[in-house]
């Protein structure tokens, strides 16, 4: 009697399938260039995308994309919504308390300082993405950090004059540099944080971690990890 | 498309524009304003209905009924809409995905959840992994809109309330005087007559429920306000074909335009309506004396 | 002579002050009884409790012959029989002050609305006969128009051919003139009394002495709840015996 009482909701509302799935969800942000952005076409693209694919397709896995706003990337990796986190993640002790990471696919790259001007106080009011690394460090040093949802948000507070200079990766701001003719500058030193940059799993997930970490290592011996990091990230790109 | 795009750079400014408005990032951000018509044309009914639902409940002689509809009307009221977003779909998601759990893999024993993990068995995974991410978003898209409903099914039922207390008392007693029993009376005159009172209060709340559209986007779903916010975004060469500076300005103009416009052709339609359903009841200040 | 109502010993009370205090009356088929009394005698409290629009706390009322049936006791105490109510309700209409046509019908489809819906008559049958009323008090170009719409000594007419459409056995009038300028009265002063000339059984409250006297077969004289005098308007009006009721008259 319970059962079927139950079972109204269930069959009005949703459908089982007949077999346990190889589908891995993949969770990234989709607005972050060069690890994953979202192209003319509206599809997603960017280093990661390719990576994931490969590393997909080595683990036998049948792999979706999902996009996700970044700040609620863990929690709904933690609900089940998908299966991986991999969006530029740095793998950091604060973020290994609540979900695992495989081992990285990137060593940990630079973060930098950019300015609309040289000669600009690195004390005084510093732009960063919201819950990540560099506004963890701009938080514990000197300066005041103001934060943003989204990558995009932290560039434009330079350009409108809202923060002194923005602190991301290096990666993500050498393009925008680059296309800004001059507008926009590196200043200051670069500093490298984190243990560079890995897939997220949740912590009940070990099964799929191992796979993933297998791909990777594969990856990584055949070369072929570094041959696609070149390629994204240029030659100064340190490898494995 | 019927215009040239493959080398945008050589473009003129005209050209350029076109072939950018309609690639395919852009198709997108129209099919999301598709998405939000959807949301207003599904959640106002389901609103209503649930709203009079509500105020029956709440109108009625069964102490219990009664005080549950109230309960509901006003818990769904007095907390903010955007806890109640989080929180249903939140609890739906999960919550029908428990159900399934416990139905379906019954030999399944360990704990849901495991540390900050909520896991239920693949079988039970609501839309299942294996599905297609439009399936996903789909799914989503309906937990918004009974999200959406059952808030705006609170209002309406608060609106519902107040506009059958409004129905004057001496017509129902009239009606009572003449014969007619309590399902009549309440069918044939209190309801008829109580959408006079609740025309103003739902004009508003569907004014407000055109406003909450933007919610969508707290609930991780792409409406326009997240592509806006994406296509607006400074895009550097190397990642499109047609980069641009920080031109979020203009999309949010844009967004601007398309609510203001959706406002004004609701406000037309309202008013429309309001003057056919009050007519000869003298609610509009109409002075009919005069035209005889 | 047939009673078509009657009362005896009917009694009120509201919290803190009793409207009826023991009320006793017959009202008879083909007759006009008037209610008259300075206000708060609890004239329209007694029309009220007598289609059981209120219920009252003790006492008998016997409409046709048959007592309504009541359960419980004093305050709480209501009718019994759902059927009774009915009954009484289908066959006594009522026609009220404030006139309360349903503001969101035609005054065509006020008239049909309870023979239809709660007598169950076939509607055209039902029509015809409004149309007809209509016709009778006057109105009838003002059929599709809504109550808003007529002024009040049209609307009263309404409400009356409303009543009548029913066919009841007798009309409830609660002060049916009060609520209208003296220029709009009189049209439906006149329809009332063309009522009386037809031999239609009315209880009829009013402080208008002279339809009173103009119309009534039998007046009744209410203060603070209880019956001082009644008799036919001849007597009542020029040789009044109690001191209240020449003091009423007077004023």
């Amino acid at each position: 009697m319970r059962n079927i009482f139950f079972m109204i909701p269930v069959i009005l509302l949703g459908y089982s399938t007949a077999f346990a799935g190889d589908t891995i969800r993949m969770g990234t942000e989709g607005a972050y260039p060069p690890y994953n952005y979202i192209d003319d076409d509206g599809n997603l693209a960017g280093f990661e995308i390719i990576l994931g694919n490969e590393l997909c397709a080595r683990a036998n896995l049948t792999c979706e994309w999902v996009k996700n706003d970044w700040d609620s990337i863990i929690p709904n990796l933690v609900s089940g919504n998908y299966d991986t986190i991999i969006a530029g993640m740095s793998i950091t002790a604060e973020r290994d308390k609540v979900i695992d990471f495989t081992q990285n696919y990137m060593l940990p790259r630079p973060s930098a300082y950019v300015a609309a001007s040289e000669d600009v106080d690195l004390s005084g009011v510093i732009s960063a993405q919201t819950a990540t690394l560099q506004a963890g460090y701009i938080a514990e040093s000197g300066s005041t950090l103001i934060e943003f949802a989204t990558p995009d948000e932290t560039i434009s507070a330079v350009s409108d004059g809202e923060a002194d200079a923005v602190f991301a990766d290096y990666d993500y701001l050498a393009p925008i540099v680059e296309a800004s003719n001059g507008d926009l500058m590196f200043v200051g030193d670069q500093v490298v944080l984190g243990l560079g940059t890995g897939m997220g799993i949740r912590e009940s997930d070990t099964e799929l971690k191992a796979k993933f970490n297998q791909a990777i290592t594969s990856m990584k011996e055949d070369g072929s990890l570094n041959k696609l990091l070149i390629e994204w990230f240029g030659e100064g790109i340190l490898t494995y | 498309m019927i215009f040239d795009c493959s080398s945008p750079d050589q473009l003129d400014r005209l050209m350029w524009s076109l072939c950018y408005l309609s690639n395919g990032k852009h198709i997108t951000f129209y099919y999301s304003i598709l998405k939000v018509l959807v949301l207003l044309a599904l959640a106002a009914p389901i609103s209503i209905g649930l709203g009079l639902f509500l105020a029956m409940l709440a109108k009625s002689d069964i102490s219990p009924i009664k005080l549950l509809g109230k309960f509901i009307i006003l818990i769904v009221r007095g907390i903010p809409d955007i806890a109640w977003f989080m929180f249903f779909v939140i609890a739906l998601d999960q919550g029908l995905e428990w159900v399934r759990h416990i139905t379906l893999c019954p030999d399944w024993t360990e704990p849901i959840r495991q540390g900050a993990d909520f896991l239920v068995c693949e079988k039970a995974k609501l839309p299942s992994n294996s599905s297609s991410e439009t399936i996903h978003e789909i799914y989503g898209f309906i937990l918004a809109i009974i999200t959406f409903s059952i808030i705006f099914g609170a209002f309406a039922g608060n609106i519902f309330s107040g506009a059958l207390e409004a129905v004057p008392k001496d017509q129902i007693e009239t009606a009572e005087a003449y014969g007619l029993n309590p399902r009549q009376i309440f069918w044939r005159i209190s309801f008829k007559q109580m959408w006079i009172y609740a025309l103003p209060g739902l004009s508003n709340l569907w004014m407000i429920l055109i406003k909450a559209t933007p919610l969508l986007f707290l609930l991780g779903i792409e409406d326009i306000v997240y592509w806006a916010r994406e296509l607006g975004g400074a895009k550097t060469p190397r990642f499109t074909e047609y980069p641009h500076g920080d031109w979020r300005l203009w999309y949010f103009l844009f967004l601007l335009i398309f609510y203001l416009t959706l406002t004004k052709l609701s406000e037309k339609v309202l008013d429309k309506l309001t003057r056919k359903l009050t007519y000869g009841m003298g609610f509009s200040g109409e002075n009919f004396l005069q035209r005889q | 002579m047939e009673t078509v109502i009657e009362l005896v010993n009917v009694k009120k009370n509201f919290p803190g002050v009793s409207v009826l205090q023991g009320v006793s009356l017959k009202a008879f088929k083909g007759q006009v009884t008037a209610l008259i009394g300075p206000s708060g005698s609890g004239k329209s409290t007694l029309l009220r409790c007598i289609n059981l629009l209120e219920n009252s706390d003790e006492g008998e009322i016997i409409f046709k012959g048959n007592p309504i049936l009541w359960k419980g006791i004093g305050v709480s105490r209501s009718p019994k029989d759902k059927k009774q109510v009915l009954e009484v309700r289908t066959k006594l209409s009522m026609v009220f002050q404030q006139f309360n046509l349903w503001s969101h019908l035609s005054i065509l489809q006020n008239v049909v609305e309870a023979p239809v819906t709660v007598l169950r008559w076939n509607k055209k049958d039902v029509e015809e006969s409004a149309l007809d009323l209509l016709g009778k008090v006057g109105i009838l170009e003002k059929k599709d128009a809504y109550p808003n719409q007529l002024s009040g000594g049209q609307q009263q007419r309404a409400a009356i051919a409303r009543a009548l459409c029913m066919k009841p056995e007798a009309l409830l009038l609660d002060e049916p003139t009060s609520a209208l300028d003296p220029e709009l009265e009189k049209e439906v002063i006149s329809v009332i009394k063309d009522l009386a000339r037809e031999g239609t059984t009315m209880l009829i409250v009013t402080h208008d002495m002279q339809l009173a006297r103009d119309i009534a077969d039998q007046v009744i004289f209410l203060h603070m709840g209880k019956i001082e005098e009644s008799g036919n308007p001849d007597r009542i009006f020029s040789r009044p015996t109690s001191e209240r009721l020449k003091r009423f008259l007077a004023s």
